[in-house]
């Protein structure tokens, strides 16, 4: 300013001045739209995270939804085509008995009519089984898996063995239900579809987490592939096991030991004790 | 105009523009979902910085340029043009909606319950 004054040319003054007025100018509408265009896109790109966290929500829903109902018709189909008909053979047997006095046919029509009621039985019993096995519930996951394992081994077509590092301290019924449901959902995937020898199933506790570690020698998936495998429409058992992490608060990864001989598919849980 | 003091002007317009500044940094890093435009504050805000910029040169050189003719004209150019620019900005700012809070909303409503109740009543 002093050399302004100094210098007392009025040209160069109006000069600084309608230049420096233009600047300050084109500076503040610059900070202005810089922050107005910056603002937008974060904006944006919120939104289109919080649509992708959303369609996925929705997969997932469907995914449960989808497989609640699978599950209804496998029940339902084997009431109606098992249970069903026992039940029906049985009250043909005691009918019989009302037409027929004679003692002996009468014996022989309650025998047969015992047979099929116990038949019957076992067939619910099966299907309750199927729905929450009572090992899981009375003995604990170690127990389940292991009953799971025995009956995978003794198809003789592959060999499945558990070994629980540390399980004094079970986990919560929900959540040891959870965690059953996504390794048997994975074995009956590494049965299926890795042509496998052996299936390996190995727990350990590390601070406040529980580690379920799954090794088979098949052709298994990586983390990618579980992801793109995700986000398909199809997959409905990966988006289960997707769904049922999440419940859990806990995380899942897929990937291949150094030597890319062994899949591993780790499970990492969160412990909430049993009360 | 004689007794124009061109440090104090300077010294002030430099702080509001700071605080203009530092209102649209906290704007940038905040997350908000609603755009910075759609609230009358951002627009009160761009008007003191876009006014105080664009003045903080003539106000700066006013004590010593006053006597100059030719820098009059400017000043009074630059000065009008620039307040009508302040005007427009802050009749957009007054003309904004407001936004409402949560717990405005919820006001609303409950009056809007209170009215219905009694209306059927």
């Amino acid at each position: 300013m002093f050399l302004l004054q100094a210098s007392g040319n009025s040209f160069s003054v109006s000069n600084v001045l309608i230049f420096g007025t233009i600047g300050m100018f084109v500076m503040a509408i610059t900070l202005v739209s810089v922050v107005v265009f910056h603002q937008r896109r974060v904006i944006k790109f919120n939104k289109q995270l919080q649509k992708m966290e959303e369609e996925k929500q929705q997969m997932l829903l469907k995914a449960s939804i989808n497989f609640q109902e699978e599950e209804r018709q496998r029940i339902a189909a084997d009431l109606h085509d098992d249970a069903g008909p026992l039940l029906a053979t049985a009250r043909l047997y005691l009918n019989e008995n009302l037409i027929h006095q004679e003692p002996a046919v009468q014996l022989q029509s309650i025998f047969s009519a015992k047979q099929i009621i116990d038949d019957s039985i076992q067939l619910i019993r099966n299907i309750s089984h199927s729905l929450m096995p009572p090992t899981l519930k009375n003995f604990g996951l170690e127990s389940a898996m292991k009953d799971l394992f025995e009956k995978i081994n003794g198809s003789g077509v592959i060999n499945a063995s558990a070994r629980f590092h540390d399980n004094r301290e079970r986990l919560k019924e929900e959540q040891e239900l959870l965690v059953f449901r996504v390794l048997q959902e994975l074995v009956t995937n590494i049965i299926k579809h890795s042509n496998a020898g052996f299936i390996h199933l190995t727990q350990n506790v590390q601070g406040n987490f529980s580690y379920f570690r799954i090794h088979h020698d098949g052709k298994g998936i990586l983390q990618k592939e579980f992801e793109r495998l995700n986000f398909d429409s199809g997959g409905l058992g990966l988006k289960n096991i997707e769904s049922r992490i999440k419940v859990l608060k806990g995380s899942i990864s897929f990937d291949i030991d150094s030597t890319q001989t062994y899949y591993k598919v780790t499970i990492e849980v969160p412990k909430e004790p049993s009360k | 105009m004689n007794g124009f003091d061109s440090i104090a002007s300077g010294v002030e317009c430099i702080f509001i523009i700071l605080l203009c500044i530092y209102y649209l940094i906290i704007q940038l890093k905040g997350i908000n979902n609603l755009f910075v435009y759609s609230t009358s504050n951002f627009w009160i805000i761009i008007t003191f910085l876009i006014y105080l910029a664009g003045t903080f040169f003539l106000y700066i050189m006013a004590e010593n340029m006053i006597q100059n003719e030719n820098f009059q004209i400017q000043y009074t150019i630059i000065n009008s043009a620039f307040n009508i620019l302040k005007n427009i900005l802050l009749s957009i700012a007054m003309l904004m909606k407001p936004t409402p809070t949560e717990e405005n909303k919820q006001k609303n409503e409950d009056w809007d319950d209170f009215l219905s109740h009694k209306l059927n009543n």
